[in-house]
């Protein structure tokens, strides 16, 4: 196990101003009992509202925070107390704030990690030229990072991020702000490094998407623990059960009531019913048509997003 | 792997490395460097000058003639700004955190504190050095010493306790930073996509005052006992001789100090997250 962690737990300490002179102290439980394994190779998907303690859980994985409680160890590492060698292992992607070099062309940026990481001439060398193939670098490598798009500094910091050859790559929110094009590139180069150089990715995102795409196991994290633990697949079919049926009535009215349907959502003339993914959708229509005056009516699967909010609200 | 970890950069390396990226950071600017840099040098001067003004009026202050006071004040200003070149990047970390972007040093495989010293490094802070050493050369060209082995050698030695000491504070002033600064004010800019840049009072404190405060007390201690002797002044306060050779050992105490406030400081962090 690449990852693994036990009864991890994080506890915030706030000082909060509350008069002119007293601060009162609150604590925020961000991560509670956090049980969590990853293999070698794994393509994980971390997932979860606002708040769920994704990020916080990253900087403990990461050797910038330490746990209140429970044990973790990385790559067989104590993430704090072995700092720097945990540091070569891994990579850090954190999607809202560049480690590049702002007014530096990237090159730069390059060369000091080559330094920092102490890599060998000829792998730094092959990296960056596998990188900058890949990520279409090669026209950007002298231009100064604040001239950089958004989705290009992306493609820059997951190259800084790889040039060490790191056994793991935490990324976290790599897609936010980025534009359908670059979210693309970034995703056919995680799913290829993951591939190809066997790499274990744990990708943080609120874009289900990039989920979608790219992860077969998921983590869903809320309010500081594991909501969920599997294949993308069965957490699909365990909430996905139901489908959903719009029906457009010709007037207004209360909820309809059919055999094998249950109305979720009344909004004036439409409303939606679920019903069992395995059930008849004709028959469910013919039914509802039977008693009530029908304008038009429209079948929508449950996507990943429903689940995942279906999850969240429970 | 061990191989690479031998070869990993050690404290110096990684701050020359990092000091070279913000100097070349600074150098893109090149046109707004030199303007700032003649200005800070025009700054620096006229406070030396204000220096000769006083003493076109009077031969002597407290015993001191102009050629001696040129001395002092020269040591002192060298002492401190070449620590304010070497160190000072530690007063940036508060923003660092608020800005949540000291977790990117964190995740390095070299030291913390020698990236914090490189800092927003840039080749202003040479400017002040300028008069300081002007004062310093033209004092000790021009003050009537009685020129010994052991004063010649006093003179740089001066010079390296100052640095020493203030290079210390300075950590003492990261150290500081890490402790009061609450990443999670910090957090709506990280957590919410970044559409709050919050705006905070880069100095919360009068600078000039803070600073007057933290080095001007040891300053006395380290450069004023062997200035006296440089210059052949009797103590006023009358303290042992050996008082003016002290400086090393208090230098290396408050360094061991600063560092152990400093691994606290960093502790406390990875476990408060500010
Ligand atoms: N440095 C900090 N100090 C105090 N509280 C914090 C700090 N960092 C995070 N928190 C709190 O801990 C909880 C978890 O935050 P965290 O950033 O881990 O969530 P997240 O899952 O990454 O959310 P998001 O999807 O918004 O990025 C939140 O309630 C947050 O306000
Ligand atoms: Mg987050």
């Amino acid at each position: 196990m690449l990852i693994e962690a036990e009864n991890l737990s994080k506890t915030y300490t706030l000082r909060k101003k509350t008069g002119r002179l007293k601060r009162e102290r609150a604590t925020v439980e961000a991560v509670r009992e956090l049980n969590l394994s990853v293999a070698e190779g794994e393509l994980l998907g971390y997932i979860g509202p606002n708040g769920a303690g994704k990020s916080t859980s990253i900087k403990m994985f990461t050797g910038i925070l330490s746990p209140s409680g429970g044990t973790l160890r990385v790559a067989g590492l104590e993430p704090i107390r072995e700092r720097k060698q945990l540091a070569r292992r891994i990579g850090v992607v954190f999607g809202q704030r560049t480690t590049l070099w702002w007014d530096l062309p990237l090159r730069d940026s390059f060369a000091l990690l080559h330094r920092m990481y102490a890599i060998p001439d000829a792998r730094y060398a092959e990296n960056l030229k596998r990188y900058v193939e890949l990520l279409g670098l090669a026209e950007l490598l002298d231009t100064p990072v604040r001239q950089l798009s958004l989705g290009q500094r992306m493609r820059g910091d997951l190259t800084a991020a790889l040039l060490h050859d790191p056994s793991i790559l935490y990324l976290d929110e790599p897609t936010i702000g980025l534009d359908v094009t670059s979210k693309m590139v970034v995703r056919e180069f995680l799913a290829e490094l993951n591939r190809e150089r066997g790499t274990t990715i744990v990708l943080t995102t609120h874009d289900l998407d990039d989920i979608e795409r790219l992860c077969r196991r998921v983590v869903v994290i809320d309010h500081g623990t594991v909501a969920y633990d599997g294949e993308l697949s069965a957490l699909r079919n365990r909430i996905a059960a139901d489908r959903t049926l719009v029906v457009d009535l010709a007037r207004p009215g209360p909820a309809v009531t059919v055999p094998g349907a249950t109305v979720t959502r009344v909004d004036g003339p439409r409303q939606w019913l679920a019903f069992p993914a395995e059930a008849n959708a004709a028959e469910l229509i013919s039914a509802v048509a039977s008693r009530y005056e029908l304008v038009d009516v429209s079948i929508r699967e449950a996507d990943i997003e429903d689940v995942v909010r279906e999850l969240y609200s429970s | 792997m061990d191989e690479a970890a031998a070869r990993t950069p050690g404290v110096v390396v990684t701050y020359l490395a990092s000091m070279r990226m913000w100097a070349r950071s600074a150098m893109q600017y090149r046109t707004s460097l030199i303007l700032v840099m003649i200005y800070g040098t025009f700054v620096a001067g006229t406070e030396l000058a204000a220096l000769l003004v006083i003493y076109s009026n009077v031969q002597s202050l407290g015993g001191f003639s102009l050629a001696e006071a040129l001395y002092i004040y020269g040591t002192a200003q060298a002492a401190f700004f070449i620590s304010d070149l070497l160190f000072t990047g530690t007063e940036y970390l508060g923003a660092r955190i608020r800005m949540g972007t000291f977790d990117a040093l964190l995740v390095r495989p070299v030291g913390v504190l020698p990236q914090v010293f490189a800092d927003q490094f840039t080749p202003r802070r040479f400017c002040p050095l300028i008069s300081a050493f002007g004062a310093l050369v033209a004092g000790l060209v021009s003050a009537p010493v009685h020129w010994t082995w052991l004063r010649a050698v006093l003179v740089p030695y001066t010079l390296l306790t100052g640095v020493a000491v203030f290079g210390a504070i300075w950590v003492f002033v990261g150290a500081f930073q890490v402790m009061v600064t609450d990443a999670s004010e910090a957090m709506n800019i990280v957590t919410y996509g970044g559409q709050f840049m919050t705006s905070y009072p880069l100095s919360l404190y009068g600078r000039n005052l803070m600073l007057f405060l933290t080095f001007g007390i040891p300053l006395g201690f380290v450069n004023w006992q062997p200035t006296l002797y440089v210059l052949g002044h009797p103590d006023p306060l009358g303290l042992p001789t050996l008082f003016r050779f002290a400086g090393p050992l208090f230098a290396a105490a408050l360094w061991g100090v600063a560092l152990s406030a400093w691994r606290g400081a960093l502790r406390h962090h990875c476990s408060t997250g500010s």
